[in-house]
This record gives structure tokens, sequence and C-alpha cells, in this order.
């Protein structure tokens, strides 16, 4: 990973992790509908999308917003959205289940949480039929890897030499069930072992661990023409939703986990390498908060603008 | 022009479609196989593994590849079968048919799923598609469903002029593959506007309303009924979704009286959404007598009741439906 990435990893989980801040304010002044899905403590996925290239295309999960960041979807449109603002990277019409952004390539997971995976090899079957180099991450929860799409995708995939890098992020609960509930091995990769395609368990709040496994699987995609499953060990610090009553978990193992913060950790990783001192991460942080504090100002006065002035 | 089957005059379109525009893929089940019964086997030869493409075993993960294919600039046929259109519904209520608004354009979702439906002598419960209905009620799906192989050849061919912002669904009913008819290059070329209702035969006694494989059944029924001195206007559905009303609710102001004849199950079958749609319109004030519809009974149809041909209605239940309203 050089200078850049890393600084543009940062970037990204900072930044998806103070606009996830400003969308629970904007949950809790009931201006967002739907229900929330926060990712904070999965940060790192931006490590995973930072291997991509140009052209390359990236099917997000459900608990998105953090995807979506790494993804160069601007927050405006993200809050937006959120709020079903027609200025939403989906005009409003789909909130953050359908999101799609065409800029950069990205598609919303939909019906669901496993309805990406074959949508996913049909956009990398066309790169196929086009003859373009193009590869396709297609990140998916652990509640996708327990469901039978998962299965059919790798088969797939496999059989017709598709450029697709499946990314699973296991934060060990799919909706209320603990993921050791609903699947029976300890590392969701070794699912791939009958599909004859490579797969390795990474830990998911590494961003170094996580960029080095996506950037190799990506390159061994793109020459090879085959798939490859990378599964990343991460913890869901938020409810299901943002809303939800946790009664099926401690308080002692969420502060357990949180005390592992994936931007922490990076942060560690830069200063180590000399990129920067903390002070120079504190006033990118600072920076950060500004962009996201002006997105804020601007859905503010959109939703003004449509109370007062009663548009459309 | 030639004598094609139901079936094959389909075929015929898909094949000319796919000379006249190179972006048009063929996606299915063991497809480079020839699919079922062979139907692609001469497509697969002429056009090769660049166009004709083997899905997955599963046909609502072929649908979904279809989605993913129509997303980056292919215009993608898939073919499904009949009796996996139930495990389909996900795929094409969601995915497909919420695409286009929940993305607001910024990808494509056209796409044309062909899937027989219905029953035909020896079908078990478990392969029988009588909810053609459903698939009736579902928002932003376009539904074709021909009566004759005439139909099956320019709906097809309309179908694959990808003229909708969405999944256009081709159902045709598996108890017709044997009829056949001589197709013309009319029938063939895409030229013909989008389907809508289209009144088979004038009359002005009673209104009879059918689509699919229940045409055949009518279609007798009102050549009965007219030796009988009862002439029926018989209107031939075509599209299922969206249902043009318009003829359906001209002829009834002139009858009085609406009889529909469907192969699909009664409750909330397509005969609902007619019937609902002409007595919600100005055509009420003419009704002279209760709707009739005449639809296979509202139970699971045991395997051993095709030997008794008990179990879709002929044309002599339609027959009695018309006797009925005179």
């Amino acid at each position: 990973m050089n200078t850049n990435t890393s600084l543009q990893i940062f970037y990204k989980m900072m930044k998806a992790r103070l606009l996830e801040e400003v969308a629970v304010k904007l949950k809790e002044r009931g201006l967002i509908a739907d229900e929330l899905r926060l990712s904070f403590g999965q940060e790192a996925v931006a490590a995973a999308v930072c291997a991509l290239s140009l052209n390359d295309v990236i099917f997000v999960p459900r608990r998105n917003i953090s995807s979506l960041i790494a993804a160069n979807v601007p927050s405006i449109s993200i809050l937006s959205e959120l709020c079903g603002l027609k200025e939403g990277m989906c005009g409003g019409k789909g909130g953050l289940d359908c999101a799609a952004w065409s800029d950069t390539n990205v598609f919303g997971p939909m019906a669901s949480p496993d309805s990406s995976l074959m949508r996913a090899c049909g956009t990398a079957l066309s790169f196929s039929l086009q003859g373009l180099p193009y590869c396709v991450l297609c990140i998916v929860g652990d509640s996708a890897a327990a469901r039978g799409d998962l299965y059919t995708a790798l088969n797939y995939a496999a059989l017709n030499n598709l450029r697709i890098v499946f990314y699973v992020e296991n934060n060990g609960y799919a909706g209320r069930s603990r993921t050791r509930d609903t699947i029976n091995v300890s590392e969701i990769s070794r699912r791939t072992n009958g599909f004859e395609i490579p797969g390795f368990t990474v830990d998911g709040n590494d961003t170094n661990a996580v960029y080095e496994a996506v950037d190799q699987a990506i390159s061994f995609s793109r020459q090879n023409r085959k798939p490859a499953l990378i599964e990343a060990m991460t913890y869901r610090l938020a409810g299901e939703t943002y809303e939800e009553i946790q009664s099926y978990r401690s308080e002692e193992e969420v502060n357990m986990h949180a005390a592992i913060d994936p931007i922490e950790i990076h942060t560690k990783y830069m200063t180590e390498a000399g990129i920067g001192q903390i002070s120079d991460f504190l006033s990118m942080r600072e920076a950060i908060q500004e962009e996201i504090d002006a997105a804020v100002d601007n859905v503010l006065a959109l939703i003004r603008e449509r109370i007062g002035g009663g548009e459309e | 022009m030639k004598e094609l089957t139901y079936f094959k005059a389909a075929v015929e379109a898909i094949s000319r479609a796919l000379g006249d525009n190179d972006k048009i893929v063929v996606l299915g089940k063991g497809m480079t196989a020839g699919g079922k019964d062979g139907l692609f086997n001469e497509i697969f030869l002429k056009y090769g593994r660049s166009r004709v493409l083997d899905g997955t075993a599963d046909d609502k993960s072929n649908i979904r590849i279809a989605l993913g294919l129509a997303a980056t600039g292919a215009l993608p046929l898939v073919v499904v079968d009949g009796e996996n259109l139930y495990s389909c519904i996900e795929a094409i209520a969601v995915d497909a048919c919420c695409a286009q608004t929940a993305f607001n354009g910024q990808y494509s979702s056209s796409i044309v799923i062909w899937s027989d439906y219905g029953y035909a002598d020896g079908d078990t419960p478990a392969e029988i598609f009588l909810s053609e209905g459903f698939f009736a009620s579902l928002p932003n799906l376009t539904v074709y469903c021909p009566s004759c192989p005439e139909d099956a050849c320019s709906m097809m061919a309309t179908a694959l002029r990808f003229p909708y912002n969405g999944p256009t669904l081709v159902l045709t009913d598996r108890s017709m593959r044997e009829t056949s008819a001589k197709v013309t290059e009319e029938d063939a070329a895409p030229v013909r506007p989008q389907a809508g209702s289209q009144v088979i035969k004038e009359g002005g006694d009673v209104t009879l309303v059918s689509y699919g494989a229940m045409m055949q059944a009518s279609m007798e029924a009102a050549y009965r009924a007219s030796q009988a001195g009862c002439e029926c206007e018989l209107i031939d559905l075509r599209c299922l979704n969206p249902i043009d009303t318009a003829p359906v609710i001209a002829s009834v102001k002139k009858t009085g009286k609406l009889a529909v004849a469907q192969a699909g199950w009664p409750r909330g079958g397509v005969g609902d959404i007619l019937i609902s749609a002409v007595m919600s319109s100005d055509a009420f004030d003419y009704m002279e007598k209760p709707v009739k519809i005449v639809s296979p009974p509202n139970k699971v149809i045991p395997y051993g009741d095709f030997a008794e041909k008990t179990v879709l209605p002929g044309w002599e239940e339609v027959y009695l439906a018309i006797i009925s309203l005179i």
C-alpha cells in the first residue's frame, strides 16, 4: 500500500464514521424514514474498495454507508437519499437498500441480502462477453453467505471464468442471529474449496490485511479469469437497525469489540510508516467534519425549502 | 410463410431478432445443448457461445444474471421453465420490476423473460402454473400472452425490440405446444404496434373475453352459440399487463353481458382484474346480468385428474356460461 492509498483509506474511513454520526442525528430528528443500518466499526471495507481500478464495478451490501463512501459517492447524495430527497443518489426513490451510483459503477443490493450475488455474476459475464478486463467486487454480509445464492454464484463464476471477487463482511451477526449459530464453519472462506477457487479469511479491521488480500484477489481474478472470495472478520457494533432493542447480546460484548477500532489501527500504521503525525490526522478529521457539516447544512436547507416553499 | 408450432413461432422471432440486433443474448438452462425440446438447436449453431449462454440450474438466478447483463448494455432474453416460475417471483417482482424506479434510471433493467405456464396433460401439482393473474398485478411488468402461433411470433418480436424500461414477460401456454399455424412475414417482422386487446369476432349479445390457450375453447363456444342464435363479441386480451380494457368496456356497453374464460386460478386472476376495471367504469350502468367467470376450480389439481379431462374448462363450460347469460 503506498502513501497515497493509505491517506485515501483514512479519508474514506473517517468520512464514513462522521457521516454516520450525522445520519443518526437526522434520524433522531425524524428526517430519515427508513431503518438506519450503520456500519461503524466496519469502515476498513474502504481498503477493499481502494484495491479496485477505474471501470471496475462495486456491488455494495445492505449495511453500506462505509462502502458507498469508499466508492466515492458524495456525502450529500447519500444523506439526501436517506432523507428521500430528489437530490439523492437515486433521486430519493430507492433508499440505501437500492443504492446505485453509475458515476463510479456502484450497484445496490435490492431484494434480499444475497440478490446482488447473481446480478454481479451477470455484470462480470457481460464484461467477459465484451472482452473487457474489468473486475467486479461483490460485497455482501455474512447473512448472504448463509443463503443458497452464494453457492450458485461461486459455482457459476468458476464455471464461466468470471472476473469477480466476493468480499464477505463477517460482522458476527445476521439480524438477531449470531453468525456462528447460522453457519456451520468457522471460516466462510473454506466454502470455496468445493468450487476449486481461492478463498481467504483476513482480519477485517486491519486495513493492511484487507488491502493486501483484496489487491491480490483482484490481480488473480483479472489474470486468471477466475473468481475468488475474501472473508473479512469484523464486528457489528451497531444494532441490526438503529432503533433495534439489542436483547440478544450484552453491552460488555459490544464494548470489548468497540475497543478494536479500524480507524485507530490504520492511524497507527500511518504514524509508524512516517506518513504523518497524530496532529496531521486530527486536522484531516476536522477538514472532513467541515465537509460533512456543509453537506448536512445543504440537506437541511433543501428540507426547509420543501416544507416552507411547498415545492412539488 | 411457414407452418410453425406455437413454440417454434416464438423461436423464429428470436432467431430473427438475434440477426437484427447484436446486443441481444439468449440465456437459460442448457441453452448450448439446444434448450428444452431442442428448440434452440439451430439458433445455437448459427450464433454460438457469444450469443447463446448457459445459465445456472436455477431459473431465478438466471433472471438476476440477465439483470446484471442488462445493466452493462446487453439486451438479454432469459428462458425459464414454467415449473420454476413460482421460485422466480422474488427476482421478477423485486429485482426486475423495481430497478427502473429504485435506481432512478441509472442502469437499464430491460430484459425479456420467456416462460411456459399453465397445465398440460400429465403435469403433477408441483409443475403447474396457474397464477398468471399475479404477474398481471405487478407494476412495471409487461406481460404478453399469445393465443396462437402468429401472436407468439409477433409478440416475441415486439418484446425483443425492448420498447420498455423494465422487464417483459412472454407467457406461452404449454398445453398449446402442438398447435401450429402459418406464420407470415408480417407476423415475424417486428413492426406490429404494442399488443392490445383485439376483437376476434363481433357480436351484440354477449361479451366473451379470454386469452392464451382458453381462446381456442372460447372460439369454439362462440361458434356454437352463434349457431344457436346468440352472437358473442369475442375479445382476446393478448397483453395481461397492462390490460387494454377499452375494447371490453365498449363491448359491454353494447351487450350488457360479460363472460370471462381463463385457464388460471379463479381467485385474484386476470378475470378479477378485468371485471373490477369494467365494473368501475361507466359500463356498469349497462350491465344486465351478473358477470360469469369460467375457470378451473380453486383447488390443487391432483396428478391423476388429467386422465379424466375434468380439470381445465373446455368449450362446453364456456358455452354454458354464454347461454346462461341470455
